[in-house]
């Protein structure tokens, strides 16, 4: 199936300040984002994601590059007159206006009929579940009750695209939780496309169709959660989304399964285009993948590799247990379920196992 | 002595200064306003309303009581005069405010500083700059010549008019508009603007629907502070109106320095006062109005 572009981001560039001051925000950024798309771009703090949000809605000029709205060039026009809308971080709703009149204001600009606003009002205020509310005024409401406003105030004028700017930053935990699947079920209901920014790596796996992963103003890696979180494309999405081990590594033989030898010794046999003869990579597996058996145990994969190591520490977080082992003079994190094996304690000697198939080769 | 008491003892200072310096003041001046005149200045103690009728009655040759609008003309001219300045003054200092508070920090504070600056200086010094910048052969007269909007002897001739009044007045109280004015867009969220833009509103709607609603406290704060003492004002009527166009402040001022009627000096203050408590009174309603989306919490549960 071919997929509609809602928004065609091409060589998108944002330098701030000039001379030895100027900071590059967004550096040469491509991109398209599908119609009915729940997109996140994800990075830390200062990554440049916000920036570039903020150049789709028309608060930031930028630099250099273009960006096309459904094939037409909107770099030109002011943020009033694109037919996106923003969820600001922390909400920005109108303190003078009740929550009827904040979700009605994209409408009345538009210069709706009375009628046509109503209408769409209660919509989207039952949408998002706050019909309930709509003459309250935002200083009376929660924070999640703001938010619910916020998303229905920018989804009410109908807009091509929507931007959220980590909007569930400022809620807690378990409301952050329930939010998530409702924002996923909103958007399969609207059918509008999502852009969402956060640095939260859980939210963006929890309900992203593709993840865009952003470091120092550069688009890491484009894919979906599984893809980048079980094939990272470097060290920084590696360790940027969940946990990683990584085991520096030589690649000896070519051919179709090349041999990895460990700094550390042992060797892993793992079929990779990616690298070449000679190449020092990084071998990531993530803690869940990796195996820990008793010293008794036996190997229960056979392209694995075996390893000694000693439990230095570990940590009981219910439904799993996080052990830290000491293998080779470095340490490996490891992630195991409760009653699946035998449990371990601190000081244990234990043999794990790393299996080829889950490993990743990563360029050093 | 009870704690209590010992407290109540610690408010005495602000007792004596609102009693002896505000109230005081305001009873003497009421009192005199219903005594009748001394021909050398002072009062008799008798009780006497006549100052109230001088304001808008007379005695003819003839000793029968008349309409004389003279007064009302001046209290008219006065209201106008302030209502105006005060009109003037919020179109010139909203867009200031505005442009200070939108300033990065440093630079903000040097510009509030210098809105400041005319208040180090006598308001009469002022006022009477304006006098060599409107009078005959001044500043704008020049300028009008060299324009060749009029030839170069003659006057521009704003000099003893109303608009020299009004300019006069909306100089003198024009940062007191400003101040109010910037502290509240100071503290106004500038998201609020981006979040307008982002749903469709153009400049003037987010001027209109979400600066100057947010704004309100500010507006009506400068307004108060600006109308009341045009309204009372007797320096820039006497230098740049000449005399000529009174207000009430230059006539309260006339009673008791020059034409020594205190009762009827004091009856125009008196009259002054209601006027100000009225327009304060229709003010705070306006205010109470917008200041509605200012509740909090303890409103949600009524719901």
């Amino acid at each position: 199936m071919r997929k509609n572009v809602a928004v065609d981001i091409q060589q998108v560039t944002k330098i701030y300040g000039t001379g030895n001051a100027a900071v590059t925000a967004v550096n040469n950024v491509t991109l398209q984002i599908y119609d009915n798309e729940f997109l996140t771009l994800l990075g830390p703090s200062g990554c440049g994601k916000t920036t570039l949000l903020r150049m789709i809605a028309g608060f930031e000029d930028m630099t250099k590059g273009h960006i096309n709205l459904f094939g037409e060039e909107i770099e030109d026009l002011p943020p009033n007159q694109r037919p996106v809308n923003t969820v600001f971080q922390h909400y920005a709703l109108f303190p003078h206006l009740s929550v009827y009149e904040n979700v009605a204001f994209g409408l009345r600009r538009l210069k709706k009929s009375e009628a046509e606003i109503d209408h769409r009002c209660k919509e989207v205020l039952a949408l998002t579940q706050m019909e309930a509310l709509a003459e309250r005024r935002p200083s009376q409401m929660s924070g999640g009750q703001q938010q619910r406003v916020a998303l229905a105030r920018a989804l009410a004028p109908n807009p091509k695209v929507l931007l959220l700017d980590e909007p569930l930053s400022a809620l807690d935990l378990k409301l952050r939780q329930a939010m998530r699947d409702e924002l996923k079920q909103l958007q399969q209901k609207t059918g509008i496309t999502f852009i969402f920014v956060t640095h939260d790596q859980e939210e963006a796996l929890a309900m992203s169709d593709r993840i865009v992963v952003i470091s120092e103003g550069k688009v890491q890696q484009v894919g979906t959660p599984q893809a980048v979180y079980e094939a990272p494309a470097n060290r920084f999405v590696a360790n940027f989304i969940g946990e990683a081990n990584m085991l520096e590594a030589s690649c000896k033989t070519t051919g179709k399964n090349m041999t990895f030898t460990l700094v550390g010794g042992g060797t892993l046999k793992i079929s990779t285009p990616d690298v070449a003869a000679g190449d020092a990579v990084t071998i990531m597996i993530r803690p869940e993948k990796v195996k820990v058996l008793a010293k008794t145990g036996k190997k229960t994969t056979p392209s694995s590799l075996q390893m000694e190591a000693k439990v230095i520490e570990q940590t009981y977080l219910g439904s799993v247990t996080h052990l830290d082992l000491a293998c080779d003079g470095q340490t490996l994190k490891a992630c195991i379920n409760q009653g699946a094996h035998a449990s371990f304690a601190t000081g244990d000697e234990v043999l794990i196992e790393i299996p080829a198939d889950n490993c990743r080769v990563l360029r050093s | 002595m009870s704690i209590k008491r010992l407290r109540l003892l610690g408010l005495l200072p602000t007792w004596v200064t609102i009693g002896v310096l505000m109230i005081g003041p305001l009873l003497i001046m009421a009192a005199v306003s219903l005594m009748e005149a001394n021909v050398y200045g002072g009062v008799h103690l008798r009780f006497d309303v006549s100052s109230y009728v001088q304001i808008l009655f007379d005695k003819n040759l003839f000793d029968e009581t008349e309409f004389n609008p003279a007064y009302l003309i001046i209290i008219m001219r006065s209201f106008m005069l302030a209502l105006g300045a005060t009109g003037l003054a919020l179109l010139i200092g909203f867009p200031a405010a505005y442009y200070i508070a939108r300033q990065p920090d440093h630079r903000k504070n040097l510009l509030v500083f210098l809105i400041t600056i005319p208040f180090w200086t006598n308001l009469l010094v002022r006022t009477f700059a304006w006098v060599i910048i409107l009078g005959r052969g001044g500043f704008m007269d020049q300028v009008g010549s060299f324009l060749n909007i009029i030839g170069p002897d003659e006057s521009i001739n704003l000099m003893y008019t109303n608009t020299a009044i009004l300019i006069g007045l909306v100089y003198s109280y024009l940062p007191l508009m400003v101040l109010p004015l910037y502290a509240s867009m100071e503290k106004m969220d500038v998201r609020l603007l981006e979040a307008g833009a982002d749903l469709y509103a153009n400049r003037y709607e987010l001027i209109r629907r979400i600066i100057v609603p947010l704004t309100m406290p500010g507006i009506i704060g400068g307004s108060i502070l600006v109308f009341v003492p045009c309204l009372g004002a007797f320096i820039a009527p006497d230098l740049l109106g000449g005399g000529k166009k009174l207000m009430l402040g230059s006539l309260v001022q006339l009673q008791f320095a020059t034409s020594r009627n205190w009762p009827f000096g004091a009856a125009i203050a008196m009259m002054l006062l209601a006027i100000v408590v009225i327009a304060l009174m229709v003010n705070a309603r306006a205010a109470r109005r917008h200041a509605v989306y200012e509740q909090t919490g303890a409103e949600a549960t009524h719901g």
